[in-house]
C-alpha cells in the first residue's frame, strides 16, 4: 500500500516535470524561430584546446575556415596543451598559412589553455570556442552572434549534435543530444541554461574577464563557466538553430567515464556555487523554482534505478519459475490471461505510467522532428525505444555515479590527461 | 533593468507552465482513478455470471438425480466449464486489488467469491458421487502471505488440469479469508497449516508441492491420469 503510494506521487512527479518541460518547448516554438541577422558582423576570435586529438584537429579547423562568417573577422587560434603530441602540432601548424595560429601555451588543461589564450591573444570582443574533436556548422557563428545585441548577454550556447555516428553506442548518443538540444533552449528560455558547451559555445570576453576567465582546476569548465556567469548577472542563451558537431564515444565505458565526469561537475559545481545561487540577495540570474525541478528531475532519474531494476528482477524470475514449473507452452496458453489479468490490475499508477510513457515518447518524437525536420519510422522509433529503456537506465546509473562522486566523496574535479574524453 | 524585466517574464511563464502541468497531471489521476474504478463493477457482473451459472448447475443436479448417462455427461461438462471460467475469475479478482473507493465492494466480491469456489467444489463432489464420474476434486488453500511458491501450485493445478484425460476439478481458496466455511474445512479435514490439498473430500496433503510431487499424489486417486505414465 505504502509502496503503492510512494510510486504514485513519483509518477506524478515525473509526469508533471515532462508536461512542464513540454509546455515551456511549446512556448518558444509558439514565439518562432528567430530570423534575426546581425548587419555590422563584429571581429571574432575563435580559441580551439587541442590535446591529442591529430586528424580529428583538422575537421575542426576545416570547419570554422568553410564558416559563412566573413573571413576577414575571425581570429583563429589553436591552443597547444604542453603535453599535445607531435602529429597534433603539426596538424595545428599546418594551418599556418590560412592565418590559423597555433599558440603554444606551455601550460596543461583545458582551461588553462583557453584562459592562456584569452589572456595573451585575444583582443577581440567577442570569442568561440570549440572542442578539437568538434565541427562548427557553416552558418553557426553568424547565428550566435545574434543574441549578443543584448549587453546583457555573457554566453550562448549552440545546439550541439553527434558527428557522423556509425557504432551502435554512437547511435543512440544521437538521441540523447537531440534531447539535450531541447532540454537547454527549454533551460535557456526560463534563464537556467548551466552549460556553455565546449563544441561551439560564443562568449563577451568582459564577461569571462569579470568572472576570472574559466576555472583551470575544473574539468567541466563549460558547466562552470555558465553557472559562474549566471551568478554573476550574465544571461546565458541558447540558439536552437546553431549547430556543432562532436564526435563521441564509440565505446561504452568511455561513455561512462564520459557522463561521469559530466555529472560529478553537475554536483561539483552546484556544490560550489551554492551559496551564492541561495543567497536571497544575491544578484545572480538562476531561477531558485527551477533549480528545485532540475534538482528534482535527478533525484527521480536516480532513484527510478534501483525501482526500474526491482520491478525487471520480479518480471523475470516470476517468468522463470513459471516456465521451470509447468513449461513453456502452458505458459504462453496463458498468456492471454494474464493480458486480461493487465486489465483487471488497472490502477491510478497504471495510468499515470501510461501517459508518462505515452507524452515520453511523443516529446521524444515532437523534439526529433523538431531539431533534424525528418523522421525515419523505423530506425528513430527503434533508436527511442533503446533510449527509453536501455540508454536511460544507464543515464541514471551515470547520474548515480556523478552524485556519489560530487557529493559523498567530494571527488576532487581537476584535470587530468588520462581522464579527458 | 534588463535582468528584472527578464525575471519577471520568466516568472510569469514558470507560472503558466506550472499551473498547465499541476491541471495536465490532476487530469491524469482522475482519470485513472475513473479507469480504475470500472473494474469491479464488472468483477461483480462476472461473478453473477458464474454463480447463476452455479445455480443452474446446482438445479440440474437436484433434477437428474435418476443418474442417467445423457444428464451425467452434461453434468460434467457443465462442471468443467464452471471450474475454468471460476479460475479464470479468480486470476482476474487476484490482479485486481484495489485500495480505491470500490475497496468494500472489492472485499464483498472477495467473499461472494469465496462462498461461489466452495459451493462449485461441493457441487462436483456431489455429482462425482452421483455420476460415479472420474473427477478429480481438489480443494487447494493457501495462505495470503508467507507462501510465494503457492501461486507456482497454482498453476501447476491448473497445468494439470488442461494436460489430463481426466475431469480435474482444481479449487484454489485464499485461507485466511474471513468466512466460516473455512475455517470448518480446517477442522474436519484437521487442517494444521496452508497450503494444503484436500482430495476427494477425503485426503488431506498438508506443505507445497511441486508438479512432480503433485502427479504423483494425483495419481494415487487417478490411476488412468494420462500424466501418471511418467510419474515413477
Amino acid at each position: 500500500m505504502l509502496t503503492q503510494i510512494l510510486l504514485e506521487i513519483m509518477s506524478a512527479v515525473v509526469l508533471f516535470l515532462l508536461f512542464f518541460w513540454l509546455f515551456i518547448y511549446y512556448e518558444i516554438l509558439n514565439e518562432g524561430k528567430g530570423k534575426a541577422r546581425v548587419k555590422n558582423l563584429p571581429r571574432i576570435a575563435m580559441v580551439i584546446p587541442t590535446l591529442f586529438e591529430g586528424d580529428d584537429l583538422r575537421l575542426s579547423v576545416e570547419s570554422v575556415l568553410a564558416s559563412d562568417y566573413p573571413r576577414d573577422k575571425i581570429k583563429i587560434y589553436v591552443g597547444l596543451n604542453k603535453a599535445t603530441d607531435e602529429k597534433t602540432r603539426r596538424v595545428a601548424h599546418s594551418f599556418g598559412r590560412y592565418g590559423v595560429e597555433a599558440v603554444d601555451t606551455g601550460v596543461n588543461g583545458k582551461a588553462a589553455v583557453m584562459n592562456y589564450v584569452l589572456k595573451h591573444k585575444v583582443k577581440e570582443e567577442f570569442v568561440a570556442t570549440l572542442d578539437a574533436d568538434s565541427m562548427a556548422d557553416r552558418k553557426m557563428l553568424r547565428k550566435l552572434i545574434v543574441p549578443f545585441s543584448d549587453k546583457g548577454v555573457g554566453a550562448v550556447a549552440p545546439s550541439v549534435a553527434v558527428y557522423n555516428p556509425k557504432k551502435a553506442v554512437q547511435l543512440i548518443q544521437k538521441y540523447d543530444y537531440i534531447f539535450s538540444i531541447v532540454l537547454r533552449k527549454a533551460f535557456s528560455h526560463v534563464g537556467n541554461l548551466l552549460v556553455a558547451p565546449g563544441p561551439g559555445s560564443m562568449f563577451r570576453l568582459s564577461a569571462l574577464k569579470d568572472i576570472g576567465y574559466f576555472d583551470e582546476r575544473n574539468i567541466t569548465e563549460d558547466m562552470e563557466v555558465a553557472i559562474h556567469l549566471l551568478t554573476e548577472g550574465y544571461k546565458v542563451e541558447n540558439v536552437i538553430d546553431a549547430f556543432s558537431y562532436t564526435i563521441v564515444p564509440d565505446k561504452i565505458y568511455a561513455l561512462f567515464k564520459q557522463r561521469g565526469r559530466w555529472y560529478t561537475g553537475f554536483f561539483y559545481n552546484m556544490l560550489k556555487y551554492r551559496k551564492k545561487i541561495m543567497s536571497k540577495d544575491n544578484h545572480g540570474l538562476i531561477d531558485r523554482s527551477i533549480m528545485v525541478l532540475i534538482f528534482t528531475s535527478v533525484f527521480f532519474s536516480i532513484i527510478a534505478l534501483p525501482l526500474v531494476g526491482y520491478y525487471i528482477y520480479v518480471g523475470i524470475s516470476y517468468t522463470y519459475n513459471s516456465i521451470a514449473n509447468v513449461g513453456l507452452t502452458f505458459s504462453l496458453q496463458t498468456l492471454q490471461q494474464e493480458i486480461i489479468n493487465v486489465g483487471y490490475s488497472w490502477s491510478v499508477l497504471s495510468t499515470l505510467g501510461i501517459l508518462l510513457l505515452v507524452f515520453g515518447i511523443y516529446s521524444l518524437f515532437y523534439a526529433l522532428n523538431g531539431v533534424t525536420k525528418r523522421i525515419d519510422a523505423v530506425k528513430d522509433t527503434l533508436g527511442i525505444a533503446v533510449y527509453t529503456t536501455l540508454f536511460s537506465y544507464f543515464l541514471g546509473l551515470t547520474w548515480l555515479y556523478g552524485f556519489i562522486n560530487g557529493t559523498i566523496f567530494k571527488k576532487k574535479v581537476a584535470w587530468k590527461i588520462a581522464n579527458r574524453n | 533593468m534588463e535582468n528584472r524585466k527578464s525575471k519577471l517574464n520568466n516568472g510569469t511563464k514558470l507560472t503558466l507552465a506550472f499551473l498547465a502541468a499541476v491541471l495536465a497531471v490532476s487530469i491524469a489521476f482522475a482519470l485513472g482513478y475513473s479507469i480504475a474504478n470500472l473494474k469491479v463493477p464488472a468483477l461483480q457482473n462476472s461473478l453473477n455470471l458464474d454463480q447463476q451459472t452455479l445455480e443452474a448447475l446446482s438445479l440440474a443436479a437436484t433434477l437428474g438425480q435418476s443418474n442417467s448417462s445423457a444428464s451425467c455427461a452434461i453434468l460434467e461438462s457443465g462442471t468443467e466449464a464452471l471450474n475454468q471460467q471460476l479460475q479464470s475469475l479468480n486470476s482476474e479478482i487476484n490482479a485486481a486489488q484495489t485500495d480505491t473507493t470500490y475497496a468494500s465492494d472489492y472485499n464483498n466480491i472477495l467473499q461472494q467469491f469465496a462462498y461461489t469456489r466452495l459451493n462449485s467444489w461441493l457441487l462436483a463432489q456431489r455429482i462425482k458421487e452421483q455420476c460415479h464420474s472420474n473427477i478429480l476434486n481438489v480443494l487447494m488453500l493457501y495462505p495470503q502471505n508467507g507462501c510465494d511458491n503457492c501461486v507456482y501450485e497454482g498453476e501447476e493445478l491448473a497445468y494439470l488440469e488442461q494436460r489430463s484425460n481426466y475431469t480435474l476439478v482444481a479449487t484454489v481458496l485464499d485461507a485466511n479469508i474471513n468466512i466460516s466455511p473455512v475455517q470448518a474445512i480446517d477442522r474436519i479435514y484437521n487442517v494444521s497449516s496452508y497450503p494444503t490439498i484436500i482430495i476427494n473430500e477425503n485426503s488431506t496433503y498438508v506443505g507445497y508441492e511441486d508438479t512432480a510431487q503433485l502427479t504423483k499424489t494425483l495419481c494415487q486417486y487417478a490411476p488412468s491420469f494420462s500424466l501418471c505414465g511418467n510419474v515413477s
